[in-house]
């Protein structure tokens, strides 16, 4: 049985008027080179004392193509890079039905990757390795995040807002964020993320059911390791982790740059049509 | 079990109709009166309290923000020369996207948001003050010509109304903003179509002109309590309610928005356009922003394109 709700604006101007009204411990595998803390050399802090995360960030590796270790392979025009993967031993634990369906979406990737294919938001984890920037920008109460792709965006609020007024909602492409400071580690607890999201190009793939949890963990003033443990019942018999290093841009006056990449899709295909 | 979201643009066309449809709401809407933005800002200023400030003395203005005004309605006389083609109403250009107007007919807000601010700043067209956008004749004869095409079906995906394209609304865009600050640069992050925008405060250039926007390109500079930004880098497409009409700015587009920190409660602004090709002069713009009531919840998701068949329907592929 299919469920059909309506959302965007709808559901913005009905809300508008209504507000106005554990952890799995996988394979042990040194992913990441964590390079040792320097003085003078650390995350800038915020005026309450915590990391001041602020700044231009990417990650540069080709998860955002396959979170596994892969090959090279011809996809549309240039292709897909080689690459070593970010999931920590290789290994995504799905359950047999789930692995089928991986294999079909990876038949289809040119044409049904929901990211690279469709422009869509990319979701979460996915919006922090896709191959183009993101701004962190932070207050004490709330953390935004700017990405290029798709002109996604997401709110992490801080200061413990209830989440039970979501219930019945729709899900979200990037999900529902909320976070809070470990030591110098910012948590960030995602759910309510929409199903059609893909983990990448390669067809890994998830249910309305996933659950991450994100870690921004400063290594100095240019880096963070990020780590994001993946839970989805319906898919994964055990959650399991990806980890990366993002890394600051450090160009002069970088700017995250609105790129709506499915409007200019929609404007060649539709260039020359009549309405019918 | 899989859920089918039908998001933004399908919805959008309706929804818009019902933006456009009351048309004495977005009159009110757009009302000024006949107070000058100055005297009605010196009014609120007189009753101001207190106004936060960050270590480098400039006003503090962190927080989630409901935007009110900023929309370039104009007055909307029976005479419309846009009624012979079905048009609903007059164009809200850069500044559209204030949910308001009920199916009703247009109670601006279910109930009274706990900030507004009483008596309410200007909001809408200043100047001119009869509230009638004055174009070129080049600009009135894209205008028309764009009335004429638009509706229903439209001649081409050129006439398209940009909303039903899920085209970011900008650089201001419609429900609450969170407000980020910090020297550099200060962002805001639109519930409407997840847009967002930086207004650069560390003394940057605009890019070469010749890179466009939606949003175009803003930066700013602090004046005591006032924020003085410029946003150029101009698409010079803008986004309208279905049933309006195109407002057909070129590239030349330049928007001076002055934001007048009132106090922690309140900040008053005034956009002026200025597009020679648009316009025989400056078009000035009123608003202001009180901040979301912190009981009320953070707005979610905005997705436009992930759900939208709009094209698909009216293209037939």
């Amino acid at each position: 049985m299919r469920g059909i709700y309506i959302t965007g604006m709808a559901l913005v101007f009905a809300s508008s008027v209504a507000f106005a009204a554990g952890q799995a411990t996988p394979p042990a595998r040194a992913v990441a080179q964590p390079r040792p803390a320097t003085t003078g050399n650390q995350m800038p802090r915020a005026a309450d004392g915590k990391p001041d995360l602020s700044g231009i960030w990417q990650a540069l590796n080709s998860a955002a193509w396959d979170i596994q270790d892969h090959n090279a392979s011809l996809a549309r025009n240039l292709g897909v890079p080689p690459g070593k993967g970010v999931v920590e031993g290789n290994e995504i634990p799905y359950k047999p039905e789930a692995l089928a369906q991986k294999k079909k979406n990876f038949e289809k990737r040119d044409t049904d990757d929901p990211g690279f294919a469709a422009c869509y938001l990319p979701g979460v984890p996915r919006a922090t390795y896709m191959p183009y920037p993101f701004e962190i920008i932070q207050n004490p109460q709330m953390v935004g995040i700017r990405y290029q792709f798709a002109r996604a965006v997401r709110t992490i609020d801080l200061t413990g807002h209830s989440r039970e007024w979501l219930e019945g909602w729709p899900d979200f492409w990037m999900g529902d964020s909320r976070g809070k400071w470990e030591g110098d580690t910012l948590v960030v607890d995602v759910r309510k993320l929409d199903e059609r999201t893909w983990f990448d190009h390669a067809g890994n793939f998830h249910t309305e059911n996933l659950h991450v949890v994100e870690r921004y963990t400063p290594i100095d003033r240019d880096h963070i390791q990020y780590e994001a443990t993946i839970e989805d019942p319906g898919v994964f018999t055990r959650p399991w982790k990806i980890s990366m290093p993002l890394y600051r841009i450090l160009d002069k006056n970088a700017e995250i740059f609105e790129w709506d990449c499915r409007f200019d899709q929609d404007t060649e295909k539709y260039k020359d049509a009549v309405p019918k | 079990m899989k859920k089918h979201v039908i998001v933004g643009a399908a919805v959008a066309a309706a929804v818009s109709v019902l933006l456009t449809l009351p048309v004495g709401a977005q009159g009110r809407q757009g009302r000024a009166g006949g107070s000058s933005p100055q005297t009605a800002a010196q009014n609120v200023s007189q009753r101001a309290a207190t106004i936060k400030r960050l270590p480098d003395g400039t006003p503090d203005i962190r927080g989630t923000w409901v935007r009110v005004g900023g929309g370039m309605n104009e007055a909307n006389p029976p005479e419309s020369e846009l009624k012979a083609f079905g048009v609903l109403s007059e164009p809200q250009g850069f500044g559209q996207g204030v949910v308001t107007a009920g199916p009703e007919g247009g109670k601006i807000q279910a109930k009274g948001p706990k900030y507004m601010p009483n008596p309410r700043p200007p909001a809408g067209i200043v100047d001119p003050a009869d509230r009638k956008l004055p174009y070129t004749p080049e600009a009135r004869a894209k205008r028309m010509d764009y009335a004429k095409n638009m509706c229903c079906p439209a001649k081409s995906l050129q006439y398209l109304e940009l909303s039903v394209r899920c085209a970011p609304p900008q650089p201001w865009a419609g429900g609450g903003v969170h407000v980020f600050q910090r020297p550099n640069e200060i962002a805001m992050l639109f519930e409407q179509n997840h847009q967002t925008r930086v207004i650069y405060t560390d003394g940057r250039a605009h890019p070469s002109p010749g890179m466009v926007f939606f949003g175009g390109h803003s930066t700013g500079h602090w004046e005591g309590n006032d924020l003085i930004v410029d946003t150029t880098n101009l698409d010079g497409r803008a986004y309208y309610g279905v049933g309006n009409t195109f407002a057909p700015y070129s590239r030349q587009l330049h928007i001076t928005e002055r934001f007048t920190v009132q106090s922690d409660k309140l900040i008053t602004f005034v956009m002026t356009y200025e597009d020679p090709q648009t316009f025989t002069r400056p078009v000035k713009v009123a608003g202001f922003l009180y901040p979301q009531d912190p009981d009320e919840e953070l707005a979610p998701e905005f997705s436009c394109h992930e759900g939208s068949y709009q094209l698909q329907n009216i293209f037939g592929f």
